[in-house]
C-alpha cells in the first residue's frame, strides 16, 4: 500500500517534467520574441537584448529549461513577464477559489448525477427515466460559458437571487458551481443509468433475487455497489476536467482563481504563469486520481494495489 | 383426479412462456406439463434451447423482466397460484421452499460481497428472528458441509475455484432447508473431476435434507445415477416422462429419446459409430404447426407435420407426446 | 475495451436477423451494411444525421445565399434590430447581420472542428496503431507518453500550446489536436491489444499472412468501430472547446466570427436582447446534439449487446 503510494507520487515527477519541458521546445521553435512582445515594437534593439538576457532568452533551450526546472524546485516559480507578481504566492492566494469552485462543482455533479442515474436506472422507461436522459443529453451538449451566462443574467441581473460575480459567500458559489458541474452531472447520470442496468442482467442479480431478497435490497445490497464501480473510476476524470472547465467558469462569473489569472497569461503568453498552472493542475489532479484509485481498491475487492 | 393434486408438490399444467426480443418473439414453453412429489428427483434432460432453464425460472418466476411472459397455463406449488401469486409471497417461497442451483458458478455470486455474507443472507431474508450467533453458527456448519473451511467465509468470490464457487452456491441454495431444489445443469461449467464430486455433494445433501430436486441437465447417465424419475424436452414441452427404470429399459421410447440414447458414446460397447440426431433444434421464433420434432423424425408422417401429438398414456407412470403410440393409451 | 466487434459476431446477428424481417433484406450483407441497417432504426440517431446534415449543408452554401459582406459590415442605426424579416436573426451592437455572422461562423467551429478529429484521428491511429501492434517497448516508451499527457486537462493543455505557439485559429488547430491525439492513441491501442489475441487473428497468421495485411485485412476492419465512435463523440466535445476558447478570446479573435465569439462580443447585451445569447448558443448546443446523437447510435448499432 504505502509503496504503491510512494511509487504513484513519483510518477508525477515525470509527468511534470515531460510536459513542461513539451512547452518550453514549442516555445522555442515558435515565432516571436517574449522580450519583444513585453516592451512593445517600438523598444529599441539593445534595451530587447538587454531584458532578454535578463530573462535567460538568450542561452539554449535546455539551459533555459534546467534553470527553470532548478528554481521551481527550490520553490520560485518566476515572475510574470505581464505584471510582474510572483507567481507562487499570486497562485497560492488563488488556489483555495479554484479548489473550492471544483470541489463544490464535482460534489453537486457527482450527487446529483448518480441519484439521478440510479433513480433512471430503477424506473427503465418511465417520465423520469426520459427526463433525466434528456438532461443529460442537453447538459452534455450545451456550452458551459453559455449556460454560466444565460443563468447569470437569469438568476443574478434579472431575478437578482444571487450575486452575479466574484467570491465572498457560498452564495457566490452557487452558480458557478452549477454551471461547471452541468457537464460532469451528465457523463456521471448517463455512466451511472448503464451500469446499473448492465449489473442488473448479471447471474448474481438473478442469484439475488433467487434467494428472495426484494427488489429494494437487490438494488441497494447488490446492484449498487456493483454499479458504482464504473462511475467511481470515472471520478478523478471527472475531476481533472472540473479543473480544466474551471478556468472558463470562472471568467464568466470573475471569480479570482487560477483559472480567470490563466486566460490572460495565454493571451499574452505570459509562460511563467502557464508554466505553474499546469504543473500545479497536474499536480492536483495526479493526487485526486491516486486518491479515487485507494477508494477503487477499497470497494472493489478484486483490485489490488500494485502494478 | 383431485387427490392426486393434492399430494403433488410441483404442478404445472400446459405452461406457455414467450420471449419478447427486439427481433423477434421467441416461444421458449409450449404447453410444458409436468408433476412431482414431496421428496422425488426429477430429471430434466434437452438439448440446449430446449426450455429447460425457461422451466425452472418460471417456478422461481424469475424469467427476465419485461422480456419474459407467461401467457398461459398454471404453475401450482404446494397450492399457491405461482403465476398470480402476489411478489411478496413468491420473495418467501424463493430461498426457503424453492432454492435454485445455477449453471455458471463463476458468474452467479456478487463479487463485491464475501461468501459468508452471502450465504448468510438467505438467514437473514428468511429468519429475521434468528439470534445473530446462531445464524453465523449454521452458515460455519453449512460451509463445513460442502467442504469448505469456515475460516474462509471473509472471502471474497474471485479467491475461489470454479468447484469451489460452485460449492458456495450449493450451501447457499441448501441452507434454509428447502422443499424443492432446482438444479439447472449444476456441473456443465465445472472439469469432469470436479462434476462426479459437486452431484454427490447435492445428492447426498438433497437424501439428508430431505428435499426434492429437479435436475436439469443434458446428461442422460447423469439422470441415470441421481434422480428416480425422469422428464424429456423438445421445443418447449415434454415430449416423454416416466420412472428411470421405464424410459432407460428403452422398449417404448420418443424417437427423439431414442435419438437421444444412441448419441451416447458408450465405453462398455465400443461401438463402431455414434448416430446422431440429424439436423437442428426447432426454431422457437418459428414453430411448425404440428409435431416440433417432425423435421428431424425418421418416422415421421404427414400427419406429424400437420397435427400436434396428445400426450399418450404407455402405463400408468410413462408417457409418451408422439401418434406412434397412439393405440398405447389406456383410457382410464 | 466493451464496445470490441468481430466480424463473426455481425454475421450471425445479421443472418438471424435477415431470417425474420420480411422487408425485403438480402442476406450477406456486409458488417458495414449492418451497422447502417441498426443504426437506421435508431430515430434519435437519424435525427442527429438529418440535423448535423442540414447545417453543414447551410454552412458549406453560405457564399450562395449570404453575401459574405454582410458578416462585416457595420451600420450603427440598425444595431439591435429583433429577429424578423430583414434580419431573421436580428443584428448585433454594430448592426452587423447576426445570421450571417453565425452561418459564416460555423465554418470554423464545424470545419476547424472536422480538422482538429482528423488530425489526431490519424495520429492517434497511428501512434496506437503502433503500439498495440507491436508491444513492448515501444508500446511502452507511446503509452508513458500518452499517460503524461492525459494527466493535464485537456483545454488547459490546448491554452498552453496557444500560449506557447501564440494567438490564432491555426495554432488554436494545433493546440487542440495535440491534447485530443493521446485519448485517440488510447482508443486504438486497447482495441487492438484485445484483437491481436483473437483467433481469427492467430488463424491469419498460421496461414502466413504478412504483418501489413493482417493489419489492413484483419485488426483494421474489426478494431475501427470504438474508434469511429470515439471520434464522433469527440467531434462534439471539439467544438465546444472551439466555441470557450473563442469566448475566452483564445484561439479565434473578434471580429472574425465564431460562435463563441460571438457570444463574447454580445455579451453586456444579452440581458436586454437575450436572442443575441440564444440564437450562436443555440447554434453550438444543436450541433453538438446532433452529433451526440450520432456517435451513440454508432455506439449502439456496432455493438448492439451493449444497448439496453
Amino acid at each position: 500500500m504505502f509503496k504503491y503510494v510512494a511509487k504513484r507520487l513519483l510518477w508525477l515527477i515525470p509527468v511534470v517534467i515531460g510536459i513542461t519541458l513539451f512547452i518550453f521546445v514549442i516555445l522555442s521553435v515558435a515565432p516571436g520574441d517574449p522580450a519583444q512582445m513585453i516592451l512593445g515594437m517600438d523598444a529599441s534593439e539593445a534595451d530587447v537584448e538587454k531584458l532578454r538576457a535578463e530573462m535567460g532568452l538568450d542561452k539554449p533551450v535546455l539551459v533555459q529549461y534546467i534553470n527553470y526546472m532548478a528554481n521551481v524546485l527550490r520553490g520560485n516559480f518566476g515572475t510574470s513577464w505581464l505584471s510582474g507578481y510572483k507567481v507562487l504566492p499570486e497562485f497560492l492566494h488563488r488556489l483555495p477559489n479554484t479548489i473550492a469552485l471544483g470541489t463544490l462543482a464535482m460534489f453537486f455533479a457527482a450527487v446529483l448525477g448518480i441519484s439521478l442515474g440510479i433513480v433512471a436506472a430503477i424506473r427503465q422507461n418511465t417520465v423520469i427515466d426520459y427526463f433525466s436522459l434528456a438532461l443529460a443529453v442537453l447538459l452534455f451538449s450545451l456550452p458551459a460559458f453559455w449556460f454560466g451566462l444565460m443563468t447569470q443574467i437569469l438568476f443574478c441581473l434579472n431575478l437578482g437571487w444571487l450575486p452575479a460575480s466574484g467570491v465572498g459567500s457560498a452564495k457566490h458559489f452557487i452558480l458557478p458551481a452549477l454551471t461547471l458541474g452541468a457537464n460532469v452531472l451528465a457523463s456521471q447520470l448517463r455512466m451511472t443509468r448503464t451500469s446499473m442496468l448492465d449489473v442488473v442482467k448479471q447471474d448474481y442479480i438473478r442469484t439475488a433475487r433467487a434467494k428472495g431478497a426484494d427488489e429494494r435490497r437487490v438494488v441497494f445490497k447488490h446492484v449498487l455497489r456493483n454499479g458504482m464501480l464504473p462511475v467511481v473510476t470515472q471520478v478523478g476524470i471527472s475531476y481533472a476536467s472540473c479543473m480544466g472547465g474551471s478556468i472558463v467558469t470562472e471568467s464568466v462569473f470573475s471569480i479570482p482563481g487560477i483559472g480567470s489569472l490563466l486566460i490572460n497569461a495565454v493571451k499574452a503568453r505570459d509562460i511563467p504563469v502557464v508554466m505553474g498552472s499546469i504543473i500545479f493542475v497536474a499536480i492536483i489532479v495526479g493526487l485526486i486520481n491516486l486518491l479515487v484509485d485507494l477508494l477503487y481498491a477499497w470497494i472493489d475487492p478484486r483490485v489490488k494495489l500494485s502494478k | 383426479m383431485a387427490e392426486q393434486k393434492k399430494e403433488n408438490l410441483l404442478e404445472i399444467r400446459d405452461l406457455r412462456v414467450q420471449y419478447n426480443t427486439d427481433d423477434a418473439v421467441v416461444h421458449a414453453l409450449n404447453g410444458f406439463s409436468l408433476s412431482m412429489k414431496k421428496g422425488e428427483n426429477l430429471g430434466l434432460v434437452g438439448e440446449t434451447g430446449a426450455g429447460k432453464s425457461t422451466m425452472a425460472l418460471s417456478i422461481m418466476r424469475l424469467l427476465p423482466a419485461k422480456v419474459g411472459e407467461i401467457t398461459g397455463g398454471s404453475i401450482l406449488y404446494d397450492g399457491i397460484d405461482v403465476v398470480h401469486a402476489p411478489e411478496s409471497e413468491m420473495q418467501k417461497l424463493r430461498g426457503e421452499r424453492i432454492s435454485m442451483i445455477f449453471q455458471d458458478p463463476m458468474t452467479s455470486l456478487n463479487p463485491v460481497l464475501t461468501v459468508g455474507k452471502q450465504i448468510l443472507e438467505v438467514l437473514e431474508l428468511h429468519f429475521p428472528k434468528m439470534d445473530h450467533e446462531e445464524k453465523n453458527r449454521r452458515v460455519d456448519k453449512m460451509l463445513q458441509l460442502v467442504g469448505i473451511s469456515p475460516d474462509r467465509k471473509n472471502e471474497y468470490p474471485h479467491q475461489f475455484s470454479g468447484g469451489m464457487k460452485q460449492r458456495i452456491v450449493i450451501a447457499m441454495a441448501l441452507i434454509a432447508e428447502p422443499e424443492l431444489l432446482l438444479a439447472d445443469e449444476p456441473t456443465t461449467a465445472l472439469d469432469v473431476t470436479i462434476q462426479a464430486q459437486i452431484l454427490e455433494l447435492v445428492r447426498g445433501l438433497k437424501e439428508k435434507f430431505n428435499t426434492a430436486m429437479i435436475l436439469i441437465t443434458h446428461d442422460l447417465g447423469v439422470v441415470n445415477e441421481v434422480c428416480d424419475n425422469v422428464a424429456i424436452v423438445y421445443g418447449g414441452e415434454v415430449i416423454e416422462s416416466g420412472s428411470i427404470d421405464e424410459v432407460y429399459s428403452r422398449v417404448k421410447n420418443h424417437p427423439y429419446t431414442d435419438g437421444l440414447f444412441k448419441s451416447i458414446p458408450d465405453l462398455e460397447t465400443n461401438a463402431a459409430r455414434l448416430q446422431p440426431i440429424p439436423g437442428h433444434m426447432v426454431d422457437p421464433t418459428n414453430l411448425p404447426i404440428g409435431c416440433k420434432f417432425a423435421q428431424r423424425c425418421q418416422h415421421c408422417s404427414e400427419r406429424c407435420r400437420t397435427e400436434a401429438p396428445r400426450l399418450h398414456r404407455v402405463n400408468s407412470t410413462h408417457f409418451i407426446k408422439c401418434h406412434m403410440f397412439e393405440e398405447d393409451t389406456c383410457h382410464g | 475495451m466493451l464496445g470490441l466487434i468481430h466480424e463473426s459476431n455481425f454475421q450471425n446477428k445479421g443472418v438471424s436477423k435477415v431470417s425474420k424481417t420480411k422487408s425485403g433484406v438480402v442476406s450477406g450483407r456486409s458488417a458495414w451494411g449492418l451497422v447502417w441497417f441498426r443504426f437506421k432504426k435508431n430515430k434519435l440517431a437519424m435525427c442527429g444525421l438529418f440535423m448535423l446534415a442540414i447545417m453543414m449543408l447551410a454552412i458549406l452554401l453560405a457564399p450562395l445565399y449570404v453575401d459574405y459582406d454582410l458578416v462585416y459590415k457595420q451600420r450603427i442605426v440598425d444595431k439591435f434590430q429583433a429577429p424578423g424579416a430583414e434580419h431573421i436573426f436580428g443584428t448585433d451592437q454594430f448592426g452587423r447581420d447576426l445570421f450571417a455572422r453565425i452561418i459564416y461562423g460555423g465554418r470554423i467551429s464545424l470545419f476547424v472542428g472536422l480538422a482538429v478529429v482528423g488530425i489526431s484521428f490519424v495520429t492517434g491511429c497511428a501512434l496506437g496503431g503502433i503500439a498495440g501492434y507491436f508491444g513492448g517497448v515501444v508500446d511502452q516508451v507511446i503509452m508513458r507518453i500518452v499517460d503524461m499527457f492525459m494527466a493535464v486537462p485537456a483545454i488547459l493543455l490546448s491554452m498552453a500550446v496557444v500560449a506557447a505557439l501564440g494567438n490564432g485559429t491555426d495554432k488554436m488547430l494545433i493546440a487542440l489536436s495535440v491534447s485530443q491525439t493521446p485519448r485517440f492513441t488510447r482508443v486504438v491501442r486497447s482495441s487492438i491489444m484485445t484483437l491481436r489475441n483473437q483467433e481469427f487473428v492467430e488463424a491469419a497468421k498460421c496461414c502466413g499472412t504478412s504483418s501489413a495485411r493482417i493489419i489492413f485485412k484483419h485488426i483494421l476492419p474489426n478494431g475501427i468501430g470504438p474508434v469511429i465512435v470515439s471520434a464522433t463523440l469527440t467531434l462534439g466535445q471539439v467544438i465546444l472547446s472551439i466555441a470557450s476558447l473563442g469566448f475566452l478570446g483564445i484561439g479565434v479573435a473578434s471580429p472574425t466570427p465564431e460562435w463563441g465569439t460571438i457570444l463574447s462580443e454580445n455579451k453586456a447585451y444579452i440581458r436586454y436582447y437575450p436572442y443575441l445569447g440564444l440564437l450562436p448558443g443555440g447554434c453550438i448546443a444543436l450541433s453538438v446534439m446532433a452529433i451526440n446523437f450520432i456517435g451513440d447510435g454508432l455506439r449502439d448499432a456496432l455493438d448492439p449487446r451493449m444497448k439496453n
